[in-house]
């Protein structure tokens, strides 16, 4: 392959992926820009650049496409979240002659929308939540039958002017079926003065697995296996997998083809996802499409072999010579985590401050993107993730392990962390198993909410903290604000490097 | 001086090394941060991680992460902490007033909702006591500093 000369990758974002993006650049030859918001200055991806800008804000589309012209910049990354899946911005960096590490904005305008993916979905075949709407008044009970049977039982009755869950009724049979709509029209007329009604299958206990794919554009992709992102607090993801354990390989290899049917039908261009909820009988249902590359890719990388940045870059690259990868099957088994300065203990509440301290798991199998170093100041400004840890080995079970390892070996000190919430992740039977849905971390199944979150040291381990007070070497050693400078932050190392042997009363 | 642990919003007696404890272990601060302790009796080895700043403390030990207060305790045996400090810790909005002035609340009970960053939370009593004045209103946009109610604790 031969590289154009000169090429200069901004990563319209920041932290750990514009970090993780810098890595691919580096490796493929390729200067990199990072841009900077106010209260952001600290950020580690600002240290890694080869160059610097700042932002009003990481949403300015406008502004970034500026400085991007006025650097000479080749092409743009947009990462997760932010601007990643803003057509008009795709649009602006395409128009200004950059090349937008993505899919094309008219994909994601087509794919953007819940709905219209949905109609997308359904035009070519691929399944979606089955639903109906209609007036009790002008239906017969044949057509009821009918209606009903299609959507599928369990099923919610939703009034369709309506909300939220305001009026939303489960039905199980069909002799249930007729009442209950009847007291759902009649609310529903009452509330929101149209009696409509709005039927939807009720997928219980259900997964969330979803398909990375990656397509040249032009309508050829492959898929890079699934995912399992089905443990969830309040629908953010926490703990990432590839492969999904105990799935069906009838679901599997219907997962894979229908995914690939929706890259072709919108002639997928770059990285992307296909979400689909499953049920315990491996039904599965289309729910959106991410145009961009996701938080988890990297259990996807783990397994595939394949480095979907390496991959995005190389499209952009040479279009037209541009050759999918080829897989046969996923190489053993990858977890990620997702580290947060926040408190499971207090609602989960953001937790700021500098860091002070860093150890970081590493060895066979372990990878860390983070975005976090020892003197950076965490605020609320941004998101709270400082870091993934991904770990991968030849069996799930060793993976599993391997994540209790990984966290046992990380400390973060100077700000609160979910360590230890992730910790009673990875140790719990269930996901030990295997055997989860999006409702288990939520669910009273899990210590993780509502306070019952509350881990204390024993006397004895207090008595451990009280002696290090003693010995006078409990200090962190970082300045109390700011970066520190690299002065300081060798002094500190220096510091830290002193050893206190042997110290009795 | 005696301290007390806040840990998780709740208050835990710190146990000082007893006589035993200190002279059964001898405790080594290793390159790189972690804390060995060795058993000189029997020879038990255990790693673990202690730093602290000002009053915070972050702990790993026995594969458990904990973060939390260490706060000196006074002759009267409470903590010398200020629990009428309510101010809000980062921008926000003030989504429900759960108490009104004049009330009197247990520890750990929900005085007022802030909403931030798309998520919703308590700010709870850290001790029993009396709310004495709510200085915000529902829908109020938050700044961080800015002083949330007035509560004066109960007498111990």
């Amino acid at each position: 392959m031969s590289l154009k000369p000169a090429q200069k990758l901004m990563v319209a974002n920041r932290s750990e992926i514009a970090c993780r993006i810098f890595q691919a650049a580096y490796e493929m030859g390729i200067s990199t820009v990072a841009i900077y918001a106010p209260g952001d200055e600290g950020a580690r991806h600002v240290t890694m650049a080869d160059e610097v800008a700042s932002v009003e804000s990481y949403l300015d589309a406008q502004a970034i496409v500026e400085v991007a012209k006025r650097l000479k910049v080749t092409m743009i990354h947009p990462g997760y979240g932010f601007l990643s899946e803003r057509s008009h911005f795709a649009k602006l960096v395409e128009e200004a002659g950059i090349q937008f590490l993505g899919p094309k904005a008219e994909t994601m305008d087509a794919m953007g929308g819940k709905i219209a993916a949905k109609e997308i979905a359904e035009r070519i075949g691929v399944p979606t939540v089955p639903w109906a709407k209609l007036d009790l008044s002008k239906t017969s009970d044949a057509e009821l039958k009918k209606a009903s049977d299609r959507v599928g039982y369990p099923l919610l009755i939703k009034a369709h002017a309506g909300g939220g869950g305001k009026g939303m009724r489960r039905v199980d049979r069909f002799e249930e079926l007729k009442p209950q709509a009847e007291i759902a029209a009649r609310e529903a007329l009452n509330a929101f003065g149209d009696g409509t009604l709005f039927f939807e299958h009720l997928v219980e206990d259900p997964r969330h697995i979803e398909v990375q794919v990656f397509g040249d554009g032009t309508g050829k992709g492959i898929h890079l296996f699934e995912r399992e992102c089905s443990l969830q607090r309040r629908h953010q993801k926490v703990w990432e997998e590839a492969p999904a354990p105990h799935l069906l390989e009838s679901t599997r290899k219907g997962l894979y083809e229908s995914a690939l049917k929706l890259v072709a039908e919108t002639k997928y261009r770059s990285a992307g996802t296909i979400e689909y909820l499953v049920n315990s009988k491996g039904d599965f249902f289309f729910i959106e499409m991410n145009t961009r590359l996701q938080v988890e890719h990297p259990v996807t990388e783990a397994v595939s072999g394949v480095d979907l940045v390496h991959e995005q870059i190389r499209l952009a690259l040479t279009p037209g010579q541009y050759t999918l990868p080829v897989l046969s099957h996923p190489h053993g088994h990858a977890i990620e985590v997702r580290v947060y300065a926040e408190d499971p203990s207090q609602g989960f509440i953001p937790c700021t401050g500098t860091v002070n301290h860093l150890i970081w798991a590493s060895g066979p199998g372990i990878r860390l993107d983070r975005g976090i170093e020892v003197g950076q100041v965490m605020g609320t400004s941004f998101d709270s993730m400082c870091a993934k840890l991904i770990v991968s080995a030849p069996t799930r079970d060793m993976a599993v392990k391997r994540m209790q390892y990984a966290l046992r070996e990380t400390v973060i000190s100077g700000i609160g962390t979910n360590l230890e919430y992730l910790t009673t992740i990875a140790q719990h039977p269930r996901v030990i198993e295997g055997k989860v849905n999006t409702h288990f971390l939520d669910s009273t199944d899990f210590p993780g909410d509502g306070g019952e979150f509350s881990p204390m040291p024993s006397a004895a381990e207090f008595e451990m903290f009280s002696l290090v007070e003693e010995l006078g070497i409990s200090e962190a050693r970082s300045s109390s604000g700011g970066v520190a400078p690299s002065d300081t932050t060798a002094k500190l190392w220096q510091g830290l490097r002193e050893i206190i042997g042997e110290v009795t009363e | 001086m005696k301290f007390q642990a806040k840990l998780s919003g709740k208050k835990h007696e710190w146990t000082e090394a007893s006589a035993e404890t200190r002279n059964e272990w001898s405790l080594e601060k290793r390159p790189g941060g972690w804390i060995v302790a060795t058993n000189t009796r029997t020879n038990e080895r255990m790693r673990f991680f202690y730093a602290r700043a000002k009053q915070q403390f972050w702990a790993k030990i026995h594969g458990q992460d904990f973060f939390g207060e260490r706060l000196p305790v006074n002759r009267a045996g409470s903590a010398n902490e200020s629990a009428s400090d309510f101010t809000a810790q980062f921008p926000g909005k003030v989504r429900k007033i759960l108490v009104s002035d004049g009330q009197s609340v247990e520890e750990n009970a929900p005085l007022l909702m802030i909403e931030a960053m798309k998520m919703e939370f308590a700010i709870k009593a850290s001790n029993a006591g009396t709310v004495k004045k709510v200085l915000v209103t529902e829908g109020q946009q938050l700044t961080p500093g800015q002083k949330l109610l007035d509560f004066e604790d109960a007498k111990k």
